[in-house]
Parts: C-alpha cells; structure tokens; sequence
C-alpha cells in the first residue's frame, strides 16, 4: 500500500545503483588506485555468485567462475571502454563462463533433477531448519515458476532498479523485453502466493 | 527512466517481494563469506606475479576463527623453493599485534598487506624484520627479492 511517508519508487535523487558504484570504483582503478579493485571485487561478487548459480553451476564451479572472470577483467582491462559498463561485462562473462562449465559438468555427470540448479536449492527437509516460515513459502512459489523466470528473478533480486541494462544483457535479452518477462514472473508469483492462504503480504 | 526502456515498473509489493526473495537466497545459498577475500588475493597475485610459499608451519593459523581469543603468541613458517619465512604474532590485547619475522633471502623491506589493499612495509635488517604494532585481521606478506621472483605468503589472521 503507498502512502505519503514512503519514498516513491524511482525518484532522481536514488542512491547510486550497483552499476554506477562499480563502474566508479573502476574508473578509480584504471586512475591506478588498486585498492579500487578490491571495492569492486566486495560490490559485485555476491551477484556475480548469484549468476553462476543461476546458471548451473555447482557451488564449487561457481566460486571457481567467478575468481577465473575477475582474472580476466584484469587482464583485459584495457578492451573495456567505458568503465560505467564493468558490471555488464563482469555479468555477461559470468554467465557464458557458467554455461560453459556447466555444459561440460552436465556431459560428465547425470543430473537427475534436470534442473538448471544441481539440486542443492530444491526444497527438502534442510529447508525448514535454514528459512522461516514466509521464506519457505516464497521459496516455493519460485521454484513453481518457469527456470527462466526463476534465473531472472534470483538475479534481479540482488542488482539496483536501474541496473536492468546489464541484467538485459546478461541474460540475452533485448533491453525491452526484460521488463515484461519480469513483470510476468512477478505477477505469477504473486498469485500463487495470494492463493496460498498461510502468505500475508507485509 | 524505467519507461524509457519499455519496462513495467515496480511497485512496492514487487520490491518486498524481492528484498524476500535476495534474503532468502541469501540463507539457503549465500555466496561463501570468504569469496571475495580470495578474489582479491588471487588478483594480488596476479599482479605481482608472484610465487605463493607454502604454509609449513602450524596450519591452525589459517583456520582460527575471529571468534577465538587471539591471545596467545603464534609462529608460522612459509616457504617457497628459495625462501624461508617465519613470523612470529604476538596480540597485544588491544586490538593490535607485534610481528617479528626471519627471512632466507635477500630483500631490503617486507610488506605487511590486507586484503582491503592497504599495507605497511618494514625494513629488513639482517634477515629480520619487525612490526611493531599492526592491526588485527586478515594480512599476509610481500617480498620482492632483487633479481628474483616476488614471494606472496597465503593470508593469515594476526
């Protein structure tokens, strides 16, 4: 429910985005302030662990994609040409590095669940020592959701608003199709949520 | 600046929704608290192109945990095909720690380094060097032997 007292969504005097930080702190780097790299490296890892998951990387592959992406960022500073983009190009490094180990762990390994997510995520009995009572639902109205739906969802859930350029990017979608798949997701979620009677909305 | 881009925008029960969604993942399937830790190490080495020593000796210094009271002198070994390097972390209580360390290789300072970037150097003086009182926390050392390659210790908690 909006009300007077809570901020409107989307106004210009937002804090920063995750892409706007990112692409400062390596803007600094480049000036030849390496502890700027390691802010970097603090920001943007967590997402960046969130796309390899998303992806279909085990937890091992996923911490190894990550660290093999930052090397390269490194190594090939230079291409970049415009530092506000970094976190574009971290993303979309992450995730082809992520199908492509993925793909090769796939061929080597049976993966019974078929899932994009080697099963550590699904829903079992771990589930209801970790999560309260409201995340365990929600976390089962995501996994009812297309894998698409719920790749795009577990990755928008960890940038800024108006990083959606890169999250575009990172999934290969046309910049103006993210918004309604988005939408679509979020819209089924909510109804499989609203039917269940245990859910309130807060 | 959403509907430039054709994008429906969020309301408040979608943002709720997601802030649930980033918590929930983050219990289930957080990413390890120690990932960018050894991003920035392995990016250190990288760049300095060095050659990571060994840990030797006691390899509980790399496992204690922040939760231990780090009250209590330590000795750890590094060591590389050429080097040598043993420190010795003596916590003085109030948040900061004496390091007194021997080297086996020429090199005229040693660096005390964080895994935030920052670092202090301390000059070695016949193969031994001191830092006198150094924060706490996560370091680890650099050594620039002449003409050699850069020896990088693993990360160590003082």
């Amino acid at each position: 429910m909006l009300t007077d007292d809570e901020p409107d969504v989307g106004l210009a005097d937002d804090p920063p985005s995750l892409g706007d930080r990112a692409g400062a702190c390596f803007h600094r780097y480049r000036e030849g302030q390496d502890q700027a790299l390691g802010e970097l490296v603090d920001l943007a890892t967590p997402l960046l662990w969130n796309v390899a998951r998303a992806h279909g990387c085990d937890r091992e592959q996923a911490e190894d994609v990550v660290q093999d992406v930052w090397i390269r960022l490194v190594d090939r500073a230079a291409d970049i040409r415009d530092s506000g983009a970094v976190l574009g190009w971290l993303v979309v490094s992450v995730k082809r590095e992520s199908w492509r180990t993925a793909r090769v762990s796939r061929r080597t390994t049976y993966d019974p669940t078929g899932t994009v997510d080697p099963g550590e995520t699904e829903p079992g009995p771990e589930v209801a020592t970790i999560l309260t009572e409201r995340q365990q639902l929600l976390w089962g109205a995501v996994n009812e959701l297309s894998e698409r739906c719920r790749q795009l969802l577990r990755i928008v859930a960890f940038c800024d608003r108006p990083d959606y350029d890169e999250i575009s990017a990172a999934l290969s979608m046309p910049r103006g199709s993210i918004g309604p798949t988005r939408g679509r997701c979020l819209d089924k979620l909510r109804q499989s949520l609203a039917a269940d009677e245990r859910w309130e909305d807060r | 600046m959403s509907d430039e881009l054709g994008l429906a925008p969020l309301d408040e029960v979608d943002m709720r929704l997601l802030e649930d969604l980033r918590e929930t993942v983050d219990r289930l399937d957080p990413c390890p608290a120690g990932l960018p830790d050894r991003v920035k190490f392995a990016l250190t080495v990288q760049a300095l192109q060095a050659e990571v020593a060994e840990l030797i000796g006691r390899p509980m210094a790399l496992t204690r945990g922040g939760d231990e009271e780090p009250d209590q002198t330590m000795t750890v070994t590094f060591s590389t095909d050429s080097v040598s390097i043993m420190v010795t972390v003596g916590p003085a209580g109030d948040g900061t720690a004496r390091v007194d360390g021997w080297l086996t290789c020429e090199a005229d300072e040693v660096q005390l380094a964080r895994p935030d970037g920052t670092s202090e150097t301390a000059a070695v003086r016949e193969g031994r060097f001191v830092f006198a009182a150094v924060p706490t926390g996560p370091a680890y050392l650099v050594v620039h032997p002449p003409g050699e390659r850069t020896v990088i210790t693993p990360t160590f908690t003082l």
